[in-house]
């Protein structure tokens, strides 16, 4: 038997770089698990926040920058992103 | 004179605030059905048809292969949205059939434009779709508020489904009508049929165009100012809303030329220190 480890990424977009910010958009990504990009006619958000998520073992691997280039005028994208792993073993 | 069918206030203040409007025009009994006819004789190609970027790159080929989509564009309603969002004369640029196979779509978050940062209607997209889109049939979505967002399209690419997101599963003889710089994408096909959409662009022809709109300009823009204030589309950051309220009076007095306010109205509008 031979154990695999797969990382499977959550991209979450919040309201505020807070962990108990809002959930704006929500996937995840794995090598050959979830289809890339792809949007939903009926999306599911399964967390309402980070800290939701952290609490059922998810781990933020990357936090947005507090430092955010600050423009009084312009809007570029939407939310703040966090980054949150789990790993996967499956044996074979 | 033009029968046209005009917006009036309501529609444009929703055209600024959430960058898109649905459109359902009267079309004759059996245009919907003779366009599909056409398309499927014509243009069932998978996804979108080749275009020959030599000799046709606005892919005009698309009106002689299905010559009833002229009278989709002529119609008083049609016309009548493009006069009051870009004006006359308009051009229509670009036509693209968009056919959807069983199990394909599924794509990522994009704009059609390049970012160039303003806050006029310079040029709309128009999406009709010819026959009933189910929300299995791979409709399109919508991001509400998102042509405010000077986001290149490569940024998109980690986005999933956003809350606010606009499904357009809609009725035969729909036609949406958006702003060229919002955000949107297509859900994958998961019916038996094929998914028809036919996509125009329309641009100002010059910025001598005139707009035309049943307005009352001072009701009007009163409405206007209160629904920008307080009327969500989609999810904004804190510190965005603030922006996105400015931009949207931005863009309403952009479009209203003949109210045109001096700057320092404009400057002090959000409470926007004078310098």
């Amino acid at each position: 038997m031979k154990a695999h480890v797969r990382q499977v990424l959550m991209y979450i977009y919040a309201m505020t770089p807070s962990i108990y910010g809002e959930v704006i958009s929500l996937s995840m990504r794995a090598a050959g698990k979830y289809a890339p990009e792809e949007v939903q006619a009926e999306p599911l958000f399964p967390y309402g926040n980070v800290a939701a998520a952290m609490a059922e073992g998810w781990q933020v691997v990357h936090f947005p920058d507090q430092r955010a280039a600050f423009d009084d005028r312009e809007i570029d994208v939407l939310g703040y992103e966090f980054i949150l792993q789990k790993l996967e073993t499956s044996e074979s | 004179m033009s029968d046209n069918v005009l917006l009036n206030d309501e529609q444009m203040a929703t055209f600024v605030i959430h960058g898109y409007l649905m459109l359902k025009p009267g079309f004759r009994r059996g245009l919907n059905q003779e366009v599909l006819r056409q398309l499927e004789q014509n243009l069932s190609m998978p996804d979108q048809p080749p275009i020959d970027l030599e000799n046709d790159p606005a892919h005009t080929v698309i009106l002689e292969k299905a010559p009833a989509l002229r009278e989709v564009l002529a119609h008083p309603q049609v016309d009548g949205a493009l006069e009051s969002l870009v004006g006359k004369p308009y051009e229509l640029f670009v036509h693209y059939c968009h056919a959807l196979p069983p199990g394909h779509g599924g794509f990522w978050w994009h704009q059609d434009d390049c970012n160039v940062r303003h806050n006029s209607v310079r040029r709309v997209m128009m999406m009709y779709y010819p026959h009933d889109v189910s929300i299995d049939m791979g409709p399109t979505i919508l991001m509400p508020g998102t042509h405010f967002c000077n986001a290149p399209t490569d940024r998109l690419h980690n986005y999933g489904n956003i809350r606010g997101q606009k499904v357009l599963a809609a009725e035969a003889g729909t036609v949406a009508i958006a702003h060229y710089d919002l955000w949107h994408t297509v859900s994958r096909n998961r019916s038996g049929r094929m998914r028809y959409m036919v996509k125009f662009g329309a641009d100002r022809a010059n910025e001598r165009a005139r707009r035309r709109w049943n307005t009352n300009p001072v009701e009007g823009e009163a409405m206007a100012r209160n629904r920008f204030h307080h009327e969500l589309a989609g999810i904004y950051s804190p510190s965005d809303y603030y922006k996105v309220r400015h931009r949207r009076m931005r863009m309403w007095w952009n479009l209203n030329s003949d109210h045109q306010p001096a700057d320092e109205q404009y400057q002090g509008y959000a409470g926007v220190p004078r310098r």
